[in-house]
């Protein structure tokens, strides 16, 4: 691993400083926001366009896309990096829906205590194995295999269903 | 792009109304999203949390009206105040107040019921009774999230031949959330100043219940014969008299629960276990079987014949009693 060089007294004071942070310090320039829309179906000219809009107008039964957007505006790649969206209370997760190119995603049902792919989430239920529902998902990871470069941005979320 | 209104920022979700696991969730409710990102850049390990700007759940203004009567109604023609039963519900997640109206003009019917008046259940018993309130027109009943109550429509019958029907509707309508289409919504007029937004067509929904004309005349027939002790038919004290009471039922449709109810006469007392039904005896206990003597009312012979339809064979109810 190589340390980008700076003065003996910048180093110290980094050293200083690095002393009295959290063992997870807030920011190695990683960004994160998250957002939630909901589809908007126009007819224009006989034409259908569907686009995004912020969330509103929200009612029992409809699907609102909630998208995490990451950027890693630091200068040195992020490593192992997996970002954790446990699904919103009053929500169900959609079948199917997450996006997000370079991760594995997995989910999880008990609560976040274990994550796998939906094939492999197995459930005993009255002493009877199935494979979880993904109404009973609790939470979504995506982990990425690579490093995220210096610069590199991009999306992931999922889909669910206002109970 | 239109920017979302947010929410308080001293917002957490508050519960609107208390909901059961199946309930649809509440208008008002805060709804946001937080994805946790954890990652390592070197040997140092970072963590960085981000929440989505929250919305809150809009109000669904829907109603539900469902006929209650499990089938026709039959009534007699010229009948007043016949009742329909039909059970509102406001299947939207937040509170709501719905104007009730009836139209008997209906097409599909024989006769159209002249309305006599709306009465709410106010007992809640399901039943139409004295202490149920009369509804008064365009008046606004406040229901919340999922609170059903029922109503009876009640409608006077004309004269009419047999076995025509008629069609009675009631609807409920959101006194403000009614007109517009699927999905029309009301800017800042739900509960809390969310949106609310028609998940049914101008608010309304509507049931029919259906009378058929059922003309049942039920006649009876009632004879004596006197034995005397000494072998003849006068009517002195010990001669023992035997009474019948034949019922038929003519015309059109069903005696609902037929009953034959028969005081025994002054001067009189019931010969014990003499009670019988086309011959066959029954006990005079009350319970356990169609009749009894002196348990359903005192010093009376009842039996019950359930529902009798018209043309039916004829039913023969038979006692004895001592005169005194």
């Amino acid at each position: 691993m190589k340390f980008p060089r700076i003065a003996n007294t910048a180093l110290a004071l980094l050293l200083a400083a690095a002393s009295f942070s959290p063992a997870f310090a807030e920011d190695g320039k990683l960004k994160l926001t998250s957002r939630s829309e909901k589809e908007v179906v126009e007819v224009k000219e006989g034409k259908k366009s569907v686009t995004l809009a912020p969330a509103e107008k929200v009612v029992p039964g409809d699907v609102v896309v909630f998208t995490n957007h990451y950027k890693n505006a630091g200068s040195a790649p992020a490593e192992d990096v997996v970002i954790s969206n446990p699904v919103p209370k009053h929500m169900t997760y959609l079948d199917g829906s997450a996006f997000g190119e370079g991760a594995t995603i997995t989910f999880s049902f008990d609560k976040g205590k274990s994550f796998e792919t939906p094939g492999k989430l197995v459930k005993t239920e009255k002493g009877k194995k199935r494979t979880a529902r993904a109404e009973e998902y609790t939470h979504i990871r995506w982990s990425f295999k690579n490093p995220i470069p210096a610069g590199k941005e991009g999306e992931l979320g999922f889909r669910a269903r206002l109970k | 792009m239109k920017k979302q209104l947010l929410g308080l920022a001293a917002s957490l979700g508050v519960m609107m109304y208390a909901t059961g696991a199946l309930a649809a969730t509440g208008a008002g409710v805060s709804i946001t999203n937080t994805a946790t990102a954890r990652y390592n850049v070197g040997a140092a390990a970072y963590s960085v949390n981000a929440s989505a700007t929250p919305f809150k759940v809009s109000q669904l203004v829907n109603v539900s009206v469902t006929n209650m009567d499990g089938g026709q109604v039959p009534v007699a023609t010229s009948a007043t105040g016949q009742a329909t039963s039909f059970r509102i519900k406001n299947e939207g997640n937040g509170p709501d107040n719905f104007i009730l109206t009836v139209n008997n003009l209906i097409a599909g019917d024989s006769f159209d019921p002249t309305f006599s008046s709306i009465v709410l259940d106010s007992t809640g018993d399901g039943a139409y009774n004295t202490g149920d309130q009369t509804y008064v027109t365009g008046a606004a009943i406040a229901l919340t999230a999922g609170q059903e109550l029922t109503v009876f429509v009640l409608n006077d019958i004309p004269a009419a031949a047999n076995t025509n029907t008629g069609i009675t509707q009631v609807q409920a309508q959101s006194n403000i959330f009614n007109s517009g289409i699927l999905g029309t919504a009301y800017p800042g007029a739900g509960v809390g100043g969310v949106d609310a937004v028609l998940g049914v067509v101008d608010g309304a929904s509507s049931g029919q219940g259906t009378y058929v004309i059922s003309s049942v005349t039920v006649t009876l027939e009632k004879t004596s014969v006197i034995a005397d002790p000494w072998g003849g038919s006068q009517a002195v004290p010990g001669a023992t008299v035997t009474y019948s009471i034949k019922a038929t039922v003519s015309g059109s449709g069903t005696a609902t629960g037929l009953k034959i109810v028969d005081p025994i006469p002054a001067n009189t007392t019931y010969k014990s276990s003499t009670m019988q039904l086309n011959g066959a005896p029954l006990t005079d206990a009350g319970s356990d079987d169609a009749g009894d003597v002196n348990i359903t009312t005192p010093s009376t012979v009842t039996v019950n014949l359930g529902n009798v339809a018209a043309g039916a064979a004829a039913s023969t109810v038979s006692f004895q009693v001592t005169i005194n």
